[in-house]
This record gives structure tokens, C-alpha cells and sequence, in this order.
């Protein structure tokens, strides 16, 4: 069985990547996970794939930075923080990417920003440009300017709508869990990861609706938005672990672990 | 329940920062400072110790070779030991962590006033998650100075703020020792990528109140660590 992104050298990549892959518990950052992930990143990138990063972090960035304690509860306090925070974690990024021999380059988008037409197409430009150019955009939500209304509000949404707008081959959400779940893990010794998603059907979002928080910032049930986002828009999508980065690498090599979304057969 | 954060007496000997042909190497420092960075990110509370006042100050004050005569010694280490720490802070600050110069001398940990007072300081620093970095003082020193590898500093050291863990920077490249209190496991060989995992692994045991009770076994002695 084959997907088209499956050692296909010259498909696009969207790579999206929360907190919790990020940081620590306590919040602060993981240098050593970052490296990997830029290392990865950059091997399947020298491979011939198009890499496009999408990234949380940068509030989690932002309170370690200042030594916050506790976690930013206004949406003021959680956009000062994003200032800082995104800052640093380009700084970081760039660090390791550079490590690697590639450039990277930071792209903040706002939800009107990919669906209002002009802009739109100032963004696909962008993106495509950015891509011939043989740079790895690091995309993340605009947050300091990002209210109500033109928020997307999670980068699982987020990354989507990306994958959607540079018709990405494959959309992959590195996160804290391992896929989705016949039945809570937490609480059902005996639930299964569903390999493989073809549809969004009322079973498998009532599945989804029983595991919430701690699954990063909107749990499965914004993971299944993202996989409605990228089915309807013909782009596969897997959810995986994102502790080891190297699962990126045998992803697209077939061996794949976690859940995918896809209106393709194989 | 967070669990009292893990202390690690980090041991930096200034030869596992040259490159084969005796050259400090930058990319070697920047490789320590991420790993140690990290370590702090995640919760645990680093000391390092380290050596290289006297070659880098030899550097400095353009030696050819490292001095001998003792008053030459203790000039060349007060010219170092600013270098030494221009070099960690430069480091350390590109993964945003600050550091702290702490200079101490063998007769501190016997006087109870004395090492009180220098527990207290190292807590502190330790405690807003800044990294002391320790060394003998060389300049005021009356012992044979940088002749045991900083053995006694670091033994020293680990008993005054019991310390779970010792952590030794091997010679090569991404190669670190680990030493607990609990001899069975003595020297454990890490690597970049497995040491953050290992010890964490390790929290729970070395937690244990009967754990800190005993004595780190004496791997760190000079003789032992030549081999």
C-alpha cells in the first residue's frame, strides 16, 4: 500500500508541532526535542520533500522567559507573553536550523489572513515563494493581534487551513497522545489507536468527544476539525506522538504510527 | 505532587573542552551549555564545577606553556578564572540561562559559620534557577591549586548541598558519566540523547531520604579517572 507522500520526494509537508511536544511540564522549553525536531525536519527537507513547520509555543516560551510561575489566564497577559515568547522561540529555531544548514523563516497569520481573497493569495505567495526559495516557513497564529473573530484559535486549525492553502500532500499533528483512541486510554486498559479514518462519522466523533484537556489546547475534538478541514480538502492527516521526531522521518518512509485521516485509498 | 527538584553536581574539566590538538573548542562548550540548559529547563537544580582558570589565563597572557612557578600559578588562574566565566556566560546566555561565579577553598566546608553561609548562597542561586558555576579560589588558595582536578571541590560540594546525582563531562565528544550515592550503579556512560531520560529515570530512588544518607563512592579520585 502506498499514500502519495509515502517516499515521495517531491510532495509538501506540513509538520504541526503543540506545546506539550515542546516544553517540559513545567512549561520550559525543550532544547533538546527542538533539535531533534529541526534535524528531522531538515533531513526530510534535503530529501526533496517541501517542509512547512507550524508551531505552538511561544506563550509557554514567553512565561519561562519571564519566570512565570503560573499560567497566563487573560487573553492581554496570554498575547504579551506570545510577543515575547515568539521572539525567542524563532531565536531557537533558528539555532538549531542553522545547526543543520537551513534557513528558516517566520510566517504569523491571522484567520482573515487566509480566507479574505487578496489576502489570501498574499499568503500562498508568500508560502510558495518562501518554498522555491528552499526555506522552512515556521508558521504560527498571529497571537498579539489575533481577537475574537479572527482567531483561529488553535494551531491544529490552523495548520489546516495551511495544508489546505499550499495543497499539502500530508498534514502531520505531533502532539502528546498517540492517535486516536477506540475508547479513553486513560480510563480503558483495552483501547485501541483506529489506524486508519476514511470518514468523520458520528462514532468516531463521539470517540473523540470523550478525551479532552490535557491533550494540548482544544484536545481531539479540535484534532477532528483539522481532519475535516484537511478531508474535504483532499489532504491526508495523521495524529501521532511527537516525543521521539524521528517518527516524522518513518512516516514517510511507511512505517507510520498513530491515526490517519484520508479520503484516499491506498 | 511535584516532587523536590533534583540536585546535580555537573564536574567540567577543562581538557574536555580542547580539541585534540589542546584548542579550546566552542563547539564543544556550546554542546554542554544546551545539555545543561535543558537539564535545568526540566526542572533540576545544576551546579557545575569546573576548571580552567590557569590554561586560559596562560592563553591570555599569551604562555606557550601552562606555568609552574606557584605565584605565576595563582596570577595566571586570577586572569583566567574572569575568561573562564566570560566563556559560560556567553554560552549560557544563548539558551537564556544565567550564571553564577562562586569561588571557594577547601578550609570553607570545615568551618560550620562558613559553609553554612556558602550553602545558603548556592541554594539561593540555585532556587531563581541560576547556575552557579564553582571553582577554587585559586588566588587566595594555600592548597596545591588545580593539582587533583577539582576531586575534593566536587566531593566537597556534593556533601555541603547533598546533591542527588554527580555528572561528569567526559572526553569525548557527547559522552557524560553519571555517579549516583548507590554504588551497584557507580559510573553509567550517557549520552546527549539518553541523559535527560536516565536521570529522570532515576528521580524516585535517588529521592529517597536513605538514599542521600550515603556516601557518593569515590569514582570522581584522580587516579580513578585518568583511566
Amino acid at each position: 500500500m502506498s499514500y502519495r507522500w509515502i517516499n515521495k520526494k517531491d510532495t509538501c509537508v506540513v509538520v504541526k508541532v503543540g506545546s506539550s511536544t515542546l516544553s517540559f511540564s513545567n512549561g520550559k522549553i525543550n532544547l533538546q526535542r527542538i533539535e531533534q525536531l529541526a534535524g528531522v525536519l531538515a533531513g526530510i527537507k534535503k530529501q526533496g520533500y517541501k517542509v512547512i513547520l507550524v508551531s505552538s509555543g511561544a506563550i509557554a516560551v514567553g512565561g519561562g522567559l519571564l519566570g512565570l510561575k503560573k499560567k497566563p489566564r487573560s487573553l492581554a497577559e496570554k498575547q504579551a507573553l506570545a510577543a515575547v515568547g515568539q521572539a525567542e522561540l524563532m531565536k531557537i529555531y533558528q539555532k538549531f536550523f542553522e545547526a543543520t544548514g537551513e534557513t528558516v523563516a517566520q510566517v504569523l497569520l491571522t484567520k482573515d489572513g487566509l480566507q479574505e481573497e487578496v489576502k489570501r493569495s498574499n499568503a500562498y505567495n508568500t508560502l510558495h515563494k518562501l518554498l522555491e526559495m528552499g526555506i522552512i516557513p515556521v508558521i504560527n497564529e498571529n497571537d498579539t493581534v489575533s481577537t475574537f473573530g479572527i482567531r483561529f484559535g488553535n494551531n491544529d486549525v490552523l495548520a489546516a487551513y495551511v495544508a489546505e492553502l499550499m495543497h499539502a500532500d500530508l498534514l502531520m499533528i505531533l502532539s502528546d497522545i498517540n492517535g486516536l483512541y477506540t475508547t479513553d486510554p486513560r480510563k480503558d486498559p483495552s483501547a485501541q489507536i483506529i489506524e486508519t479514518v476514511r470518514e468523520l462519522s458520528p462514532e468516531i466523533i463521539s470517540t473523540a468527544g470523550g478525551s479532552k484537556n490535557s491533550f494540548g489546547t482544544g484536545g481531539m475534538t479540535v484534532k477532528l476539525d483539522a481532519a475535516r478541514i484537511a478531508m474535504e480538502a483532499g489532504i491526508d492527516m495523521i495524529i501521532t506522538n511527537g516525543k521521539d521526531p524521528e517518527v516524522i522521518r518513518e512516516t514517510l518512509a511507511g512505517k507510520r504510527k498513530g491515526t490517519l485521516f484520508t479520503v484516499h485509498s491506498s | 505532587m511535584e516532587s523536590e527538584p533534583l540536585k546535580v553536581v555537573v564536574k567540567v574539566e577543562i581538557s574536555v573542552l580542547l580539541d585534540d590538538t589542546g584548542v579550546f573548542d566552542h563547539s564543544r562548550m556550546e554542546r554542554l551549555t544546551m545539555i545543561l540548559s535543558n537539564l535545568v529547563n526540566s526542572g533540576m537544580q545544576v551546579f557545575i564545577v569546573s576548571s580552567g582558570a590557569i590554561y586560559l589565563g596562560a592563553k591570555k597572557m599569551g604562555l606557550t606553556t601552562l606555568p609552574e612557578e606557584r605565584v605565576v600559578k595563582l596570577a595566571t588562574a586570577a586572569v583566567g578564572q574572569a575568561e573562564l566565566m566570560k566563556l559560560y556566560r556567553r554560552y549560557f546566555e544563548g539558551y537564556n540561562q544565567t550564571v553564577a561565579q562562586v569561588l571557594l577553598t577547601g578550609d570553607i566546608f570545615a568551618d560550620k559559620k562558613r559553609s553554612r553561609n556558602a550553602r545558603n548562597t548556592l541554594e539561593h542561586l540555585v532556587s531563581l534557577e541560576i547556575i552557579p558555576v564553582i571553582n577554587e579560589n585559586d588566588s587566595v588558595s594555600t592548597e596545591d591549586i588545580e593539582m587533583d582536578d577539582n576531586y575534593y571541590l566536587v566531593r566537597d560540594v556534593a556533601r555541603l548541598m547533598k546533591v542527588h546525582l554527580l555528572l561528569i563531562k567526559g572526553r569525548d565528544k557527547g559522552t557524560y558519566y553519571l555517579v549516583t550515592r548507590d554504588e551497584k550503579t557507580g559510573f553509567l556512560e550517557l549520552t546527549e540523547k539518553s541523559i535527560l531520560e536516565k536521570i529522570r529515570s532515576l528521580q524516585e530512588r535517588v529521592s529517597d531520604p536513605a538514599y542521600l544518607e550515603k556516601p557518593f563512592p569515590p569514582v570522581l579520585a584522580p587516579e580513578i579517572i585518568q583511566s
